[in-house]
């Protein structure tokens, strides 16, 4: 008797070599080009000009608001997609119910959007 | 002059369609060893899986994505008007001094990027730095293991499939590898400790979350239509494409109209088609690259590390290519004509004549859209950072919400999909009228009698402005 898992090694399989493949690669340069260190050319690239500070600083909020924006709209595709796939079962009640969900994710959409969270510059 | 050019040309696509079902006959022979002899050591089965992991995504999308670094440079220059590479030449006896169209120039760009020096900035987080490039290319390349390329036959007594995996969560192995790469430029840009690193690693990472929202309610009007998340397979959503909504025979040839993904989800289509675009970064989505502004996540690494990223982007040209074609395509089927050719008495006797014909119409359709998207990114300007949030949360997000209940009432009422795919018929009639006919038609004419700019660029910024401009 075959264990259920068999069909999946072809995935696994897939992940490893992809892995191997993307640490052989870069590995390879590492080999075959030269190598000179200097303290100049260690700086971290700023079109020629001297390094100012660290790159190790706070960058805008908004980029933290479009990731919770993501979480919440993500999550809703994923309670989307068992309904989909019994589309056809559920009917007419199962249509009904998704529509009631996802209009209630609406209103969280029109919200953000009247608050001003999808307005990029301001 | 033009004739011996026309000559070659098509003595060329002969070569790559000829080398392709060359490969693809292969494939089907080495599944069915491979599957055959596993099964008889060790009992078990997906020896077909191995065989096909090897021809299939080493030996084609690999090399697909590899040809492409070059497609690309000799494209843009057709379509700047320019010559394009032609300098690296193979200096044995005939063939010396001439361009090859730019072929010897894959094997140089790859030769200098090996040689390269390996360079890390001294304040770079080692660690992270080296892992960025794995993960921007692992999970695009693993990507394409579910996408069926031919047909399921019997070789070697052993019925194999032309892919690597079937597993029953096909689209949601998708969608979760391809939510992986992310990673790899977050991380890169981060790592770096570089200030543009940084941003284009946030502007990344904030570009691909945005148009996942997007990329997975896009899928979910094909779901209901098919009711599975399964490609390959008689009763995955590739092979469901081939069957026809309406159909005739004529003369012994079965004519139709079939149920293909672009016909029964055009919105569908053109949102999972926007928003995976955005996905690979590519312009007009290049904002975390824009090489003329920040360069990017990438601008500390160089050598093959670097080679990695761009190689990653091509490779997701591709598998977006395959993706597109087994979803929204109708995978490896002709669209008439499939059953008078499975019916053909040689065919019978020898399947994998045919299931290898099948596989080429796939891999040439899958090239097709690889064309298109070059053609995409070479004539669309670059959005602006704002554009491309609002082009994301503002229009792909509630587009894809109405496209799918109107998608799921249509089903309901009629569960044969014909309702759908007349649906699916007016509303590419209507995208087809609001981009051909021109809008504010007295200033566009009198743009060109002045002959401001090119054509081809004008055009492009008049087809992606206005979705944009309609909400400010």
């Amino acid at each position: 008797m075959e264990s259920p898992l068999v069909p999946y090694l072809p995935i696994l399989a897939v992940l490893l070599l992809a892995g191997l493949m993307a640490m052989a690669i870069p590995a390879l340069t590492t080999r075959l080009g030269p190598r000179s260190v200097n303290p100049i050319k260690s700086e971290s690239f700023e079109c020629g000009n001297p390094t100012l500070g660290t790159a190790r600083q706070r960058f805008a909020v908004k980029f933290y608001v479009v990731a919770l924006l993501f979480i919440v709209f993500d999550v809703e595709a994923v309670f989307l997609y068992p309904w989909a796939v019994n589309f056809r079962a559920l009917g007419w009640f199962g249509y009904g119910t998704m529509l009631m969900f996802a209009s209630t994710l609406v209103m969280g959409l029109v919200y953000i959007w009247k608050k001003g969270a999808l307005e990029w510059e301001s | 002059m033009k004739m011996k050019k026309w000559i070659e040309v098509s003595l060329a696509i002969g070569f790559i369609i000829g080398a392709l079902y060359g490969l693809m006959a292969a494939a089907y022979g080495l599944s069915g060893l491979l599957e055959g002899l596993l099964k008889d050591k060790f009992g078990v089965s997906g020896g077909a899986g191995f065989a096909n992991l090897l021809v299939l995504m080493l030996g084609c999308v690999m090399v697909i994505a590899t040809a492409l670094t070059l497609a690309e440079r000799k494209w843009s220059a057709m379509m700047q008007d320019r010559i394009g590479p032609n300098r690296a030449t193979i200096d044995i006896g005939p063939l010396k001094g001439r361009a090859l169209g730019g072929v010897p120039h894959i094997v140089t760009d790859v030769l200098k990027l090996l040689t390269k020096e390996d360079f890390q900035p001294a304040t770079a987080s080692k660690f992270l730095f080296n892992l960025g490039p794995i993960l921007a290319f692992a999970p695009v390349f693993a990507l394409f293991a579910i996408v069926p390329v031919g047909p399921t036959l019997e070789v070697a007594g052993q019925k194999v499939g032309l892919y690597v995996a079937n597993p029953d969560f096909g689209l949601l192995y998708m969608l979760g590898i391809a939510s992986l790469a992310v990673y790899g430029t977050s991380l890169a840009g981060w790592a770096s400790n570089n200030k543009f690193a940084l941003l284009g690693g946030v502007r990344a990472s904030s570009q691909m979350i945005s148009y996942e929202v997007a990329l997975g309610l896009s899928l979910v009007g094909m779901m209901i239509a098919f009711g599975t998340v399964q490609l390959a397979g008689p009763t995955g959503m590739s092979e469901m494409q081939g069957h026809y909504l309406w159909k005739a025979t004529v003369g012994g040839l079965d004519v139709g109209i079939p149920a293909w993904g672009f016909l029964l989800q055009p919105v569908g289509f053109i949102l999972f088609f926007a928003a995976a675009f955005a996905e690979t970064k590519r312009a007009p989505f290049d904002v975390p690259e824009g090489e003329s502004e920040i360069i990017g996540y990438f601008v500390e690494y160089s050598g093959m590390k670097f080679g990695l990223f761009m190689i990653a982007e091509f490779v997701e040209v591709v598998v977006l290519s395959g993706v597109l074609t087994a979803i929204f395509f109708g995978g490896w089927t002709l669209p008439f004509g499939n059953e008078a050719l499975a019916s053909v008495g040689f065919f019978q006797d020898h399947p994998w004549v045919l299931g290898a014909l099948f596989a080429t119409i796939f891999w040439v359709k899958v090239i097709l859209l690889c064309y298109l998207q070059l053609a995409i990114r070479w004539t669309f300007p670059r959005f602006r950072y704002d554009q491309i949030q609002t082009l994301g949360w503002k229009i792909l997000l509630p587009m894809g919400l109405v496209n799918l209940f109107v998608t799921g009432a249509l089903i309901l009422w009629d569960p044969t999909l014909r309702s759908l795919a007349i649906a699916g018929g007016l509303e590419i009639a209507l995208i087809a009228a609001v981009t051909l006919v021109p809008r504010g038609g007295a200033k566009d004419e009198h743009a060109e009698d002045h002959g401001h700019g090119g054509h081809g660029a004008h055009g492009a910024t008049d087809a992606a402005a206005p979705a944009l401009a309609a909400h400010h």
